[in-house]
């Protein structure tokens, strides 16, 4: 059953308005209408149905590789399917202006045309083609009142033609009008159920911490039971230069406040960072200065830089705009999905805004416990770096690092239930108690989140980052500078580490590859390749479009098709057949080689003894038609034969 | 195992829901069905496309139908035709009669056969082998390289062998109040065999045209399906008139006439034709006419059943081959036994009155290949009956050792012995003018070629 007249139109246009390539859609549909008005069709064979099923293939990887090149996945995925009906345009146009008015299945997949024919395998794309139009208008996501009746238009239409006989109109008319109804009322419901389900999908998501961090405010594990579990995804790439050590710590964010579990930006805002000779300036370059270089995916091309300390300036990738945090934060928004920056640092210089009051704020439930580690420890009479050094000793000797807690959520106590009973944590424990003590002590300190340094891979070259390596540690304001204060025992890293599974490094060189290619993606080189995809796509489309002409050239009305390729086609007989119609004696496309002779050599004037052709027409038709075919020593007698019979033939003419 | 198991219930699961989407929905409805499952994948995320919007309206279309569609056409009586023979690979065709006990007209009825579920087992799924594990096939007929890797060979072929004919849906005429049409069905039977036919399906489909509803008439009956048969010329089967034993009892009617030779006294198993009752009257105990034993042709035709693994089709076409050769080779003048051995060694004997080619034709169509017994059941069969046969055409199912001594045994007794060797694939078998290979899916030519 073909779709009605109209039905394809409208749904090509419909699918045109909606992604907003009316332009290519209002064409298609002309080319898929017009077949009616002109009633010119054409005799496809199996392999001209192959070969636009091709072209259309070819066409649609086109698509993939242009979308995948230019654009991020997400977004190239939902592209793609909108532009889907484009691609498979030539194919319904083959069907539509073909005599079978059908599609042979063989035709469409490269490992069925090999197989023997079946009465099954054909088929009528017209209405698959129409659900096509109908979802690549969806996808194409154009947030219209008009998608939803538009669309119930044409299904309602499609389907006036596939009511059974018998059934009543008045009948179908009311189910489709309670569909309709039904349908609108569905989907609203639906939008709604799925914005409470990613509502409560994030909080179970990321409700137990992790790596994730905000430039505001990091939400935090603390208390939190069971084992923490983090990725072993690897996040970032560092490769330091010549004859630098890698920095141990990149750091992303700082908050500055304490508040019911959670460290926050408090009163800080991001302000614009300039951009000087292709740089983007945080601090004057100082003389100490050298460069490393960090890769880091950029979910939708925004995000914090983790940078090491005493970096004056980042470059080397295009953003919309990069800005700064007196806290340290760098964001950038409309930036590239993977860039590979390179951070200016220095050991000495740091560019972080200086302390205030809200960097001594002690939250007023641990002041007491705090207070009293502090004098235990004789913190508040050491001078700042001599302080650090004994919390360091403090931490290094009394705790111990451990991703896992037992026991019923401490709540609000969990810092102190760390300190006091169970010292055992992970490194927000560490971090957060070293940065109130340090406070408590009148030292200025920070909260800061981002990644530990620590692992090199010697099949990529340089030191690459985890997930699992997020990490947070203090940063106090000691000597009129802020220095870092990881506190957490130096046994973390090892106890991490333990926790690799065993194929990771088969899942390290995925990784490693996935890499280069998404690299070569987003690089310049891309230009020139698509350069060369288009001219291949020129090319081929040149090439499929002789073909198409060929095929034009074999209207129904004029089919005069050569006769199939077959055994013995190769047959010298036929240049005998040849010979003789040049001579007037030509052999009628109805008349058995037999009868041909005998009639010819009836003629007078002919000069062709039927007697001594006759073995040489049997040698041809057991070549011709037995399947056992004709034997070498035959198949040479029949050469010879037919060569002496034409130099006969032509000295006689002489 | 696990995997093998894991696969068989995908594929299981896999003919159920495609046999139930046949079953519960049109065309158009399994076109919204696809329509649908592309909306849900493409509008997973209503903030990301509109198709969200699609797949609820096509949600509410599948729904709605469905639940129109518990609506069963009721109040039908329904009658089937079925003649008692068909041959596989020949059209089988049969009117089934519907009366509508109702006083309104039903329109845009369908009846389809209710067949049997064709799944095979595990055990039988495990037990089967690839096409290409019994030798090299050629390119036309290998399957597809995932379709081999994933099993769904084997699932083919063995629904295949257990289906008999394709499931069809036959168009019903509009049904008159209280009347009654007559639907010619049309069915194409795969396989030879006895083949159940357990009811009919009446179905009807809702005002939109997408689900059906299905009502299952019960009507057990059965049709017995010949096996497919080539044309053959007669076969010239040489060999001299032998003495048979019992004479007359095998040649009622026509041939070599009976010669009286006198009276004796009953013996048990004696026909009771044969009774002189005159005799009896006068000395009060059976007397029983005596004949003179005659000399007639006698021919058999052994078909081996003896199968390997992966040589089911070969057997199926060894089975045609018999049967063409037990429609041809027998004359008036002649006797043809058919021996092959199933669950127990089989002989069949036709000609001369004593029954036509149907009979041998219903012996083979219920012939079930016997892999776990010796090829030497067969030779003990035919050697025991070749003083009174003139010649032996065998159909085979490959040439192996003990099979080349089996011919070579029958000819060194004399007997001309004409051998028909059917194989999967091109065989290595050095053929004389009485031994002759066919290969699968080229029998027909092969015959040909050796009856020219």
């Amino acid at each position: 059953m073909s779709a009605p007249p109209g039905l394809l139109a409208a749904a090509l246009l419909f699918w045109g308005q909606q992604t907003g390539l009316l332009g290519l859609a209002a064409p298609c549909a002309v080319l898929v209408e017009s077949w009616r008005l002109t009633g010119r069709r054409f005799e496809l064979a199996r392999s001209d149905f192959s070969r636009i099923s091709d072209f259309s293939a070819i066409l649609f990887f086109f698509m993939c590789a242009y979308l995948y090149f230019t654009r991020p996945a997400n977004e190239a995925f939902m592209t793609l399917s909108a532009w889907l009906p484009l691609a498979f345009v030539p194919l319904l146009a083959s069907q539509l202006y073909s005599a079978q008015g059908t599609v042979d299945v063989r035709a469409l997949f490269v490992f069925m045309r090999n197989q023997p024919a079946k009465p099954a395998w054909t088929a009528d794309i017209s209405y698959p083609y129409l659900i096509l139009c109908l979802l690549a208008a969806g996808a194409a996501n154009n947030r219209t009142p008009l998608f939803y009746p538009e669309m119930a238009l044409l299904i309602c239409w499609a389907l006036w033609r596939a009511r059974p006989a018998g059934s009543s109109a008045a009948a179908w008319a009311a189910l489709m009008i309670l569909t309709c109804a039904l349908g609108y009322e569905g989907q609203k419901r639906l939008a709604l159920l799925q914005t409470e389900v990613e509502k409560q999908a994030t909080g179970f998501i990321f409700g137990n911490g992790g790596a994730r961090i905000e430039p505001e405010e990091t939400v935090m594990a603390l208390g939190h039971i069971g084992r923490l579990k983090q990725s072993e995804r690897i996040a970032l790439r560092v490769a330091p230069a010549a004859g630098r050590q890698a920095p141990r710590l990149l750091r992303a964010a700082s908050y500055n406040a304490y508040r019911a579990r959670r460290w926050l930006a408090w009163d800080v805002t991001f302000s614009p960072v300039r951009e000087e000779a292709s740089a983007w300036r945080l601090g004057p370059r100082p003389a100490d200065a050298a460069e490393i270089s960090v890769s880091i995916a950029l979910e939708q091309g925004s995000g914090l830089l983790p940078l090491p300390a005493g970096t004056s300036a980042v470059r080397g990738f295009a953003a919309g705009a990069v800005t700064r945090s007196r806290l340290g934060a760098v964001k950038v928004e409309q930036g590239p999905n993977r860039a590979v920056f390179h951070a200016e640092t220095s050991r000495t210089a740091a560019f972080d805004g200086p302390p205030d009051r809200q960097d001594l704020e002690v939250p007023a439930g641990t002041a007491v416990m705090l207070s009293q580690i502090v004098r235990e420890l004789g913190l508040s009479s050491r001078r700042p770096r001599q302080a650090l050094a004994l919390l360091q000793r403090f931490f290094d000797e009394g705790f111990r690092y451990s991703l896992f807690r037992d026991g019923p959520d401490p709540g609000p106590e969990a810092l102190e239930e760390f300190l006091l009973k169970t010292r055992a944590g992970h490194c927000e424990y560490f971090a957060t108690a070293a940065v109130l003590l340090l406070r408590a002590a009148g030292i200025p300190a920070r909260f800061a989140a981002g990644y530990s340094v620590q692992e090199y891979s010697r099949l990529e070259r340089a030191w690459i980052v985890r997930d699992r390596h997020a990490h947070a540690w203090a940063l106090a304001y000691a000597d009129s500078t802020w220095v870092e204060l990881d506190a957490t025992p130096a046994s973390w890293a090892a106890v991490e580490n333990g926790r690799a599974p065993w194929w990771e490094t088969l899942r390290d060189a995925c990784s490693w590859a996935g890499y280069r290619l998404s690299l070569w993606r987003w690089s310049r080189a891309l230009n020139s390749w698509l350069i060369v995809l288009c001219a291949a796509l020129v090319f081929a489309g040149w090439k499929w479009l002789s073909a198409l002409k060929a095929v034009g050239s074999r209207p129904l009305a004029a089919a005069n098709a050569p006769p199939p390729p077959g055994p013995g086609r190769d047959s010298p007989w036929y240049d005998v057949e040849q010979r003789l119609a040049q001579e007037g004696f030509a052999r009628h496309s109805w008349e058995a080689g037999g009868s041909w002779l005998e009639r010819i050599s009836a003629i007078p004037g002919s000069k062709v003894e039927a007697s001594s052709l006759r073995s040489l027409l049997d040698l041809h038709c057991r070549q011709r038609f037995d399947p056992a075919g004709l034997a070498a020593a035959d198949r040479e007698a029949l050469d010879a034969g037919v060569g002496e019979w034409l130099r006969g033939r032509e000295k006689l003419a002489r | 195992m696990l995997f093998d198991r894991l696969r068989y219930l995908g594929f299981r699961l896999n003919s159920a829901l495609l046999y139930w989407l046949r079953r519960r929905f049109t065309p158009a409805g399994r076109l919204v069905l696809c329509g649908l499952v592309g909306s849900a994948i493409w509008g997973v995320d209503t903030t990301k496309s509109m198709a969200y919007q699609s797949f609820t309206f096509l949600l509410s279309l599948v729904l709605l139908a469905l639940a129109v569609s518990r609506l069963r056409p009721r109040k039908l009586s329904v009658r089937r035709s079925l003649p008692r023979f068909a041959t596989a690979g020949e059209p089988l065709s049969y009117l089934i009669t519907i009366e509508n006990l109702e006083g309104r007209r039903r329109r845009g009825l369908s009846l389809s056969e209710d067949l049997s579920d064709p799944r095979p087992t595990f055990a039988e799924f495990r037990a089967e082998r690839n096409p290409h594990d019994a030798g090299p096939l050629m390119k036309d007929q290998r399957p597809f390289w995932l379709d081999r890797l994933a099993g769904l060979t084997r699932w083919r072929k063995l629904i295949e062998r257990k289906m008999p004919a394709r499931a069809e849906e036959f168009p019903v005429p509009d049904l008159p109040p209280r009347g009654r049409v007559e639907v010619p069905v049309r069915l194409e039977p795969a396989r030879r065999g006895r083949w159940s036919l357990p009811g009919v399906i009446i179905a009807r489909p809702d005002p939109l045209g997408l689900a059906k509803a299905c009502v299952q008439e019960p009507m057990a009956q059965s049709v017995l399906i010949l096996p497919k048969r080539y044309a053959v010329p007669r076969l010239a089967l040489p060999g001299a008139r032998r003495y048979q034993q019992g004479g007359v009892v095998l040649s009622s009617s026509v041939g070599d006439s009976s010669e009286f030779m006198g009276l004796r006294d009953y013996r048990a198993g004696d026909p009771l034709r044969r009774i002189h009752w005159r005799s009896w009257a006068k000395v009060g105990k059976p007397v029983v006419k005596e004949y003179e034993d005659e000399y007639f042709t006698r021919h058999a035709l052994a078909l081996d059943t003896f199968i390997k693994p992966g040589q089911e089709a070969a057997f199926e076409e060894a089975v045609s081959v018999a049967a063409s050769f037990a429609c041809s080779a027998l004359t008036q003048e002649s006797l043809l036994d058919l021996l092959f051995v199933g669950a127990q060694s089989y002989c069949f004997t036709a000609g001369r009155g004593l029954g036509g080619t149907d009979r041998l034709l219903e012996a083979l169509a219920g012939a079930q290949s016997c892999p776990d017994k010796p090829f030497s059941e067969l030779h003990a069969s035919v050697a025991g009956r070749s003083a009174v046969l003139s010649g032996i055409v065998c159909v085979l199912v490959g040439y192996d050792e003990p099979r080349r001594e089996f011919v070579a045994r029958l000819r060194a007794r004399g007997l001309p012995v004409r051998v028909f060797v059917v194989t999967a694939g091109p065989a290595q078998i050095e053929e004389d003018g009485m031994t002759h290979a066919l290969e699968v899916g080229r029998i027909a030519e092969g015959l040909a070629r050796v009856c020219a």
